[in-house]
């Protein structure tokens, strides 16, 4: 075989591992503190969480949602940050009566960006998002998702996050 | 298929390994290989579409003429495409594979040396580049004004078919209180380049030529899928238990949802196929002019 062909095998090569690779790596890794912290937030706010079998998700009054570059199109999703997370843009939160909340937009590089400043910013955020003056419904729920294409990639946040006030 | 005896290496084999490199990438990505627990969980939702895609190209190729030999240029595309695309394949989104795939098309369809069967494989290649990453990047910088077209279409939708559904700029309320938020992934739009994607496959496999046709045939499969997702839109939006039937929840593919899938990509193999073909009768009439 001659020398560019051996190259092009070569090069391909490798690709195939790195992708292997990154089949196996999760891209959104729990962090347990953090998500200790974000269920003690959301339980301050009057949210329970509730078993993945029983989805509330059906009705989706209010939600978070992110825009991730690695993901084919926008999703409705929230997944806990960690190093790998790179490039959240923005942060929007859309009330029942149509007014967005821009809460913070960043051209963030996960090397750039702390963990934990990330992690606090985000928890500011839902902060920010419940404690808005703004009415809620009775059966306000927070859906939580992961990207719609990328759940798979992140086998380890396995469990999608469903969040409602405890039943009236 | 491969003449590798000759002094320099032959264009159609160093495309050719190009393009093998590039699906192996591909499927390596898409079959989750090194992860097999998630590949099962994903497996109802792989698109099935790049595959057969991919497959054209290789046919195309394999009826190239074998004798050109690659020069400078060929081997400098196709050597930067295969380096490029080692960090690239970290990527978690085929939108990485992208570019490397559409440079190595590019070349093929725009440096052709007269070879139509490269041109076609070219152009496939091409429409996977334009699925793999243009068309997410297009409906990113224009999410606002999709998501309102898409409210803008619903409401004409449920309008026509009497749904007592209230669009608002929050999102639908149906009568008995169902609320829904729509969000990129119920977008209409997304599923456009699937439907180029389609008939351009479809097109690549029937014939060499490229019509103007093709774009009139482009445009009604893509009025196809997004008719399609209206609809279905219309009837998640519709009440509780259509929503149930037709959504679900996070996770669950009930019943409708399945056959909205199969109706849909049977609709748009179908539909591709057709418009390929009425579109490649217009290009064979151009092209003996």
């Amino acid at each position: 075989m001659n020398a560019p062909l051996a190259t092009l095998v070569l090069c391909f090569a490798a690709a195939g591992y790195v992708t292997v690779q990154a089949n196996r790596t999760p891209r959104f890794a729990q962090t347990p503190a953090l998500t200790a912290e974000l269920e003690a937030l959301l339980q301050d706010q009057g949210l329970s969480r509730v078993p993945l079998d029983d989805p509330p998700g059906k009705i989706i009054d209010a939600a978070l949602r992110f825009d991730l570059p690695d993901c084919p199109i926008d999703a409705f999703l929230l997944p806990l940050p960690d190093a790998s997370l790179t490039g959240v843009q923005a942060i929007r939160f859309t009330e029942l009566t149509g007014t967005t909340y821009r809460a913070t937009s960043q051209n963030a590089s996960g090397a750039d960006t702390p963990l934990n400043a990330r992690a606090a910013r985000w928890l500011a955020t839902l902060r920010a998002v419940f404690g808005l003056p703004a009415a809620r419904n009775s059966h306000t729920v927070l859906t939580i998702f992961m990207p719609l294409d990328c759940p798979a990639r992140a086998p380890d946040l396995g469990a999608f996050w469903h969040m409602r006030p405890p039943q009236q | 298929m491969f003449d590798l005896r000759q002094p320099g290496v032959a264009r159609t084999s160093l495309l050719t390994f190009s393009v093998i490199g590039l699906f192996c990438c591909f499927a390596l990505r898409e079959l989750r290989v090194g992860n097999w627990a998630v590949f099962l969980q994903l497996a109802p939702t792989l698109m099935i579409f790049p595959w057969g895609v991919f497959a054209v190209a290789f046919w195309r190729l394999s009826r190239a003429s074998k004798t050109p030999i690659a020069d400078l240029r060929d081997k400098a595309v196709v050597l930067l495409a295969a380096v490029a695309c080692i960090p690239l394949a970290a990527e978690v989104s085929l939108a990485g594979l992208g570019p490397c795939i559409g440079a190595v098309g590019a070349l093929m369809a725009f440096r052709s040396h007269g070879d139509a069967q490269v041109r076609a494989a070219g152009i496939c290649l091409l429409a996977l580049f334009a699925n793999f990453s243009v068309s997410p990047l297009i409906f990113r910088l224009g999410y606002a004004q999709f998501i309102g077209l898409d409210m803008a279409l619903l409401q004409g939708a449920i309008d026509l078919a009497g749904v007592p559904v209230r669009v608002t700029p929050a999102g639908l309320e149906a009568a008995d209180g169902l609320r829904v938020m729509l969000v990129g992934a119920c977008s209409s739009f997304a599923g456009v380049s699937a439907a180029i994607l389609v008939h351009m496959g479809w097109a690549m496999a029937v014939r060499t030529e490229v019509g103007p046709r093709d774009v009139i045939a482009v445009i009604a499969t893509v009025g196809v899928a997004t008719m399609l997702n209206i609809i279905r839109l219309t009837l998640t939006a519709s009440g509780h238990a259509g929503y149930a039937f037709w959504h679900g929840g996070v996770g669950e593919t009930p019943l409708g949802g399945q056959i909205f899938w199969f109706l849909q990509n049977a609709i748009l193999l179908t539909g591709g196929y057709l418009s390929a073909h009425w579109a490649g009768r217009g290009a064979r009439q151009q092209a003996q002019a």
